[in-house]
């Protein structure tokens, strides 16, 4: 037995399965809940903090998120977490998930959530795509939503898309924030006076032009009236907004989304606060050099807005996508002013609803622009009670498929120790390449549960043809039968690498990943598992077997004997 | 007895399976206009899955459903459930079915048209790219036209007729299954290069090499199979349920081709 030490393959195995077994820390007995994220406005903000693991409250153990669910709306809830013992005034928005028992990361069908692939509206770059999951990370943060993961996708004609994926979540919660969005532009718009043959717009310098209902005709180019066609005087561009009473009213594109460069949202710079018959919120946006030089050249010659003391006549209109999505009116003391913070308020009547319009005007704000719509193409979502049953199953199925192999082997080989050893090089090639999937920071999703389960059937199959060949009677030596044993082997790996190439190309999550485990399971099996089992085999098995048959000998056997000599069909 | 194992008449199985597969690709034309039947993902609409407790029939859902553009099938493995396939909002029909059934889980899973069918192209390509690229790798490893021929035609059939006994079952071609057809190419290959291995380069005759390699390919077709039949009758989700059957009905239909196709194709090949 000595002998062990010299096989290299065996040991190199053994190294891979304590090495997977780390990789994976798979932790037994746990209890609790995990607290998965707090809401932003939560009051058990700063009592606890995400991460943390909740063992029970108010006496009761709670070990999952139904558990925990009971007291959503506790009170002053005594709280034992793992480290700690406190009294959080209320409970209301911690969401809590279920803690992992491992490091191996739960694909979206198992853990419940989201998933939503999006496309462009018209063909982009590589690089604008990038842009638009940047733009819409930060999107999604501003709403604090945290675990959406954005995936870059292209297909065979080399279109790009969007995947987005969010646990826990729903759909409705998906489509809502990621389809809103839109073109970004905040307009004010100007009147120009009548002088006598046409208008004037007075900014720095003065401005004529003339103008009827339909169209204006600005520095020899015509713009319709309500269009985006656009004229540009000492670099603001401007739209034609019609006639008001003897005046033409121009709009002046004073920000665009990457004007807006960054929206405050901490307490010194917003917040919310009653006043008399309602609720009032604000907060601050810093605007770019560029951008605020715009607003002052173009305000500087607004007048006040007689029925709202304190304000301009203009307002500071919000459009989305080239629709007015909300105005907001500019304080008196901008007039003119470069100003790169100003601040943003709004009113409502009560506390939730200027709350959620605060929310609303900062991701707004802060969205930037997003380059083209995007359209939800395809999506899938699932409840976490059903992703929760699937991963049970699938205990389940491995556990049934792994013993009902080892039966089929039991009975073909009448000894113990053959399924055995086979059974133990299956189970270490799953460890390793669970191994390997959470060194690589994988998914495990339903298609590389199916890729496993697959190997169970197939890894034992090579094994069979190993032990099988080293059993023929044959007169070459045993290190060389088995060596024919690894040709076929290698054949029928190459083989199905070879099938599994095609997916990789095809860029949709489930069957990529199908593909990759597959391919790494093989490859793991042709060099490390299967050579293995071959060393040991041939260490403890050896030739042994020649004498025992098995229920397949004795059907072959009388096979044979009703034979009469027959003619042989040679090579 | 060998001799009827090697007997040409055994020619009669795979063709009475492969006129099985093409009678059954001709029916679903006749009624779909299509070859097979494509699942939401390969044509777009949407597909609800349903768990409730406690059992729900087809039958039941479809009457609550009715005068809605849908189609229902139980769903197999999960204790009690149902698949809607549907073109309108899964997210009403989603609703129109929890106020009337106690409902555990579900899904929903929604491609838009146009995608789907760009899927359906690209499952295709892939299909023949793996085919090709499979080819390659035979003639690669064996040198010989012929008998390289006789393993990718054996592979071949196995695919066509696995497709169609799924079309007569009923179930829809999805990305799973998809998945899993890839996979039977690789399973299928297995045992024909067993035995072609056994037949070009152990030294015994025709028949001394059939017949072994029949031994270790039987083995192996025989742990398969009872793998994939452990996971359809464990509860487990449609996805892998969809894997296992694709799968188990490959496999038996690779023996078929394997020890009757195969054989024939190379018996012949070589007397010449």
């Amino acid at each position: 037995m000595s002998d062990i030490w010299k096989k290299w393959h065996v040991m190199f195995l053994i190294v891979l399965v304590i090495a997977s077994l780390v990789a994976i820390s798979p932790k037994v007995g746990v209890r609790g809940v995990e607290v998965s994220f707090l809401e932003k406005d939560s009051p058990a903000q700063g009592q606890l903090s995400a991460g943390d693991i909740i063992r029970e409250v108010n006496g009761q153990e709670v070990n999952s998120p139904e558990d925990f669910g009971q007291f959503s709306n506790a009170t002053n809830a005594a709280v034992k977490t793992r480290e700690k013992e406190l009294t959080v005034s209320s409970l209301q928005g911690v969401e809590v998930k279920d803690v992992s028992t491992s490091r191996i990361k739960l694909g979206l069908e198992l853990v419940g959530g989201t998933r939503v692939v999006l496309q462009p509206e018209t063909n982009i770059s590589e690089e604008t795509v990038d842009q638009i999951i940047s733009t819409l990370q930060l999107r999604i943060n501003s709403f604090g939503l945290k675990d959406f993961k954005f995936q870059k996708i292209q297909d065979l004609s080399g279109n790009f898309f969007i995947q987005a994926e969010l646990a826990g979540g729903t759909q409705a919660e998906v489509r809502d924030l990621l389809e809103r969005e839109g073109k970004f532009e905040a307009k004010v718009p100007l009147l120009a006076t009548t002088n006598g043959s046409g208008y004037t717009l007075r900014l720095d310098s003065s401005h004529t032009f003339t103008a009827n209902e339909t169209h204006a005709i600005v520095s020899g180019k015509t713009i319709m009236v309500n269009s985006t066609e656009r004229v540009q005087l000492e670099g603001i561009d401007f739209e034609f907004g019609g006639l008001q009473d003897s005046r033409a009213v121009v709009k002046a594109i004073v920000y665009t989304g990457l004007d807006v460069q960054q929206v405050y949202t901490d307490p010194q710079n917003s917040g919310i606060r009653g006043t008399g018959n309602g609720f009032e919120f604000y907060f601050t946006v810093l605007i770019s050099q560029e951008g605020a030089e715009k607003f002052a050249k173009i305000t500087k010659n607004i007048p006040s807005d007689p029925r709202n003391s304190g304000y301009l006549l203009s307002k500071l209109e919000i459009y989305i996508d080239d629709a007015l999505i909300n105005s907001y009116a500019i304080g008196d003391s901008l007039r003119g002013q470069v100003v790169r913070n100003p601040s943003v308020s709004g009113f409502r009547e009560t506390q939730d609803q200027a709350a959620q319009e605060k929310l609303y005007s900062e991701s707004l704000l802060r969205s930037g622009s997003l380059p083209v719509k995007l359209k939800i193409v395809r999506s899938e979502s699932i409840s976490p009670s059903l992703g929760r049953e699937f991963v049970s199953s699938i205990f389940v199925a491995a556990g049934a498929a792994l013993i009902a192999v080892f039966m089929v082997m039991l009975l073909r080989y009448r000894t113990l120790k053959i399924p055995a050893l086979m059974m133990m090089t299956n189970i270490a090639e799953i460890i390793i390449i669970l191994g390997a999937m959470v060194a690589i920071g994988f998914n495990i999703d339903l298609a590389a549960i199916g890729a496993i389960i697959a190997i169970i059937g197939s890894g034992v199959d090579h094994l069979i043809i190993i032990t099988d060949e080293g059993q023929r009677k044959d007169s070459i030596s045993l290190k060389q039968k088995i060596r024919r044993a690894f040709g076929i082997i290698m054949a029928v790996g190459a083989t199905v690498i070879a099938a599994m190439l095609p997916l990789f190309i095809i860029g949709l999550g489930m069957v990529k990943s199908f593909a990759i485990v597959t391919t790494i399971g093989i490859l793991v099996g042709i060099f490390i598992t299967r050579p293995a089992y071959a060393e040991l085999y041939e260490l403890l098995i050896g030739e042994e077997l020649e004498t025992k048959s098995s229920v397949f000998d004795k059907l072959l056997n009388f096979v044979k004997k009703r034979d009469k000599p027959s003619q042989e069909i040679k090579d | 007895m060998i001799e009827k194992i090697l007997s040409k008449k055994l020619l009669i199985l795979p063709i009475i399976l492969l006129a099985i597969a093409t009678f059954s690709f001709i029916s679903t034309y006749q009624e779909t206009g299509h070859f097979v039947e494509r699942s939401v993902e390969l044509k777009g609409g949407s597909l609800i899955t349903i768990a409730t407790n406690g059992s729900v029939s087809a039958a039941e859902v479809e009457k609550l459903l009715q005068g809605r553009e849908i189609s229902v099938r139980s769903v197999q493995g999960l204790t009690a459930g149902v698949i809607i396939q549907t073109s309108e909002d899964p997210e009403e029909i989603l609703g129109i079915l929890e106020k009337s059934l106690s409902i555990r889980g579900s899904s929903i899973e929604t491609v838009g048209p146009v995608l789907g069918e760009s899927f359906f192209q690209q499952a295709q390509v892939a299909l023949l790219a793996a085919f090709a690229l499979m080819s390659i790798t035979i003639f690669l490893i064996f040198r010989k036209v012929g008998p390289s021929l006789a393993i990718i035609a054996s592979a071949a059939a196995d695919i066509y007729i696995t497709l169609g006994f799924l079309g007569l079952l009923g179930i829809p071609l999805s990305l799973p299954i998809f998945a899993a057809l890839l996979l039977l190419i690789g399973y299928a290959v297995d045992t024909d290069i067993l035995l072609t291995n056994h037949v070009l380069k152990s030294g015994k005759s025709f028949q001394e090499a059939t017949v072994s390699a029949m031994k270790t390919g039987i083995t192996m077709t025989a742990t398969t199979f009872a793998a994939m039949l452990a996971i359809l009758l464990a509860p487990t989700s449609s996805v892998l349920n969809q894997i296992a059957i694709t799968l188990l009905i490959g496999i038996l239909v690779d023996n078929v081709n394997t020890w009757v196709t195969n054989v024939q194709l190379l018996k012949t090949m070589l007397k010449r």
